[in-house]
């Protein structure tokens, strides 16, 4: 046995790697996204989950402090390593400090999704001095008329401003995203100005999703398919990202004949507020619950679901416009109640997409 | 640094084991950010083992050679070159 190096510096992305070499092509559940609730203080127009921040009946649902230990204690234990916690507004929880600590002193990696809107110096000076690995924070607007036109929040512009800048005087790792609506379009070009004025990197995404209840209504503030194609064309780093999708999987065909030939499930798992293990975040009809099996019984048994056939052959099967397409089983479900319906918006999306960027 | 100075884990270094790649991360940032960590081979995992409580360096290279074989002429060196690397990362603290 060669014994010059018992140990070795590497980056995290190094090790990243490494692991998914070790992975294969097997499932494993590297990576974990945790929602402490679905509740926030503020109420976004298009948000596919948001319930009022003092809902009682939701709140004593949520899953206790010892309770979520007692999930991570498994999540490390099955060799998760990557944390996402988001919610809602997962600040809401009075106990995140001791939940986010808890899953450091675990040894897991962990992004926090938040709005910004309740980020204190201190609780940002605690997530710096806690190695929180990433922040993003939402931002849905560039000015507080359009910003609280999203959020139906008076002062949450302002907090969510103050939020961002004691992230940045905190050192955290940050990114602002935003997700385009027709409220705030007009405002797209200067969210991107305020965001390269902090020295931050900026995403945004154009899709939005129906409510897990069903309700179709955020589906209203949806902007046009063809203006964010002429988003994606006119802006440089967009339309090189398109363009590389199109070399690199020109013509591939990413759909067979399962129901599930996503990603969903196979690196990555998702737990809600309540304690149930989801195929994927935005799929929850077919869920585990954490307080009755344990993880690794839940990730087997969607590594069940993810073996099913579909029951028809689908013209996803024959198209070569995948690589530009959305269209999962949580979109067919979400709209259609099935898992296997075409969304002809998004099946109409990823064919313009494919023609503008061939 | 002698062969009879003893060492031990700092408790603010988390070992993870994740699917069978071994690392070692700091828990707080007063200690290390994450810009860089640690990964562990076979005999790295070992060694950490054997320093939840003090262990000296002499002791050390009696366990690894039960435990592994390996060649005797360099190990010392090896040894020394793992232990002056993490306590200089602070991932070893020194026994009073």
């Amino acid at each position: 046995m060669t014994l010059c190096e018992f140990d070795r510096e590497i980056t995290l992305d190094e090790f990243s790697l490494n692991i998914l070499n070790s992975i294969g092509n097997d499932r494993y559940p590297l990576s974990g996204t945790i929602e402490l609730t679905p509740r926030c203080n503020i109420n976004c127009v298009h948000c596919y989950i948001n319930e009022a921040a003092g809902d009682e009946t939701i709140k004593a649902k949520e899953l206790t402090t010892s309770l979520w230990k007692e999930i991570l204690d498994q999540m490390a234990e099955a060799g998760t390593f990557f944390l996402m916690i988001t919610g809602g507004e997962p600040l809401l929880r009075p106990d995140f400090d001791e939940i986010f600590q808890y899953a450091r002193w675990k040894g897991m990696i962990v992004t926090l999704f938040t709005n910004g809107t309740m980020l204190s110096q201190e609780k940002a000076q605690m997530l710096a001095e806690w190695n929180l690995d990433q922040m993003e924070i939402s931002l849905y607007g560039g000015t507080k008329e359009c910003y609280e036109a999203v959020t139906r929040t008076p002062g949450s512009f302002e907090r969510c401003m103050t939020g961002i800048r004691n992230a940045l005087d905190a050192g955290l790792n940050l990114a602002l995203k935003t997700i385009v609506l027709k409220e705030n379009l007009h405002e797209l070009a200067l969210m991107q100005e305020i965001t390269e004025s902090f020295g931050l990197k900026f995403r945004y995404d154009g899709t939005i999703w129906p409510r897990l209840d069903g309700d179709l209504r955020p589906l209203e503030h949806q902007v046009p398919v063809q203006v964010m194609l002429n988003l994606d064309y006119s802006d440089p780093a967009r339309k090189e990202a398109w363009e590389k999708a199109q070399s690199l999987a020109s013509d591939a065909i990413l759909r067979d004949e399962r129901v599930f030939s996503c990603n969903a499930s196979v690196r990555s798992f998702h737990i809600d507020a309540f304690g149930y293990m989801n195929v994927c975040m935005m799929l929850r009809t077919k869920k585990f619950y954490l307080l009755e099996k344990t993880l690794i019984q839940a990730w087997k048994e969607i590594g069940e679901i993810r073996q099913w056939k579909r029951k028809e052959n689908s013209l996803c099967q024959s198209c070569d416009a995948t690589v530009f397409c959305v269209q999962c089983p949580g979109f067919s479900h979400a709209v259609h109640g099935d898992f296997e319906s075409i969304v002809k918006p998004i099946c109409l999306a990823a064919k313009q997409r494919k023609a503008l960027f061939k | 640094m002698s062969n009879s100075t003893r060492y031990y884990r700092n408790p603010d270094f988390i070992f993870r084991n994740v699917a069978g790649e071994a690392v070692l991360i700091p828990l707080l940032k007063d200690v290390a950010d994450l810009e860089a960590i640690y990964t562990l081979n076979e005999v790295g995992v070992f060694i950490w083992e054997q320093m939840e409580t003090p262990i000296s360096i002499k002791e050390l290279k009696q366990k690894i050679l039960a435990e592994f074989e390996v060649d005797e002429k360099n190990l010392d060196q090896d040894i020394m070159n793992f232990v002056v690397e993490l306590k200089e990362a602070r991932i070893l603290l020194e026994a009073k």
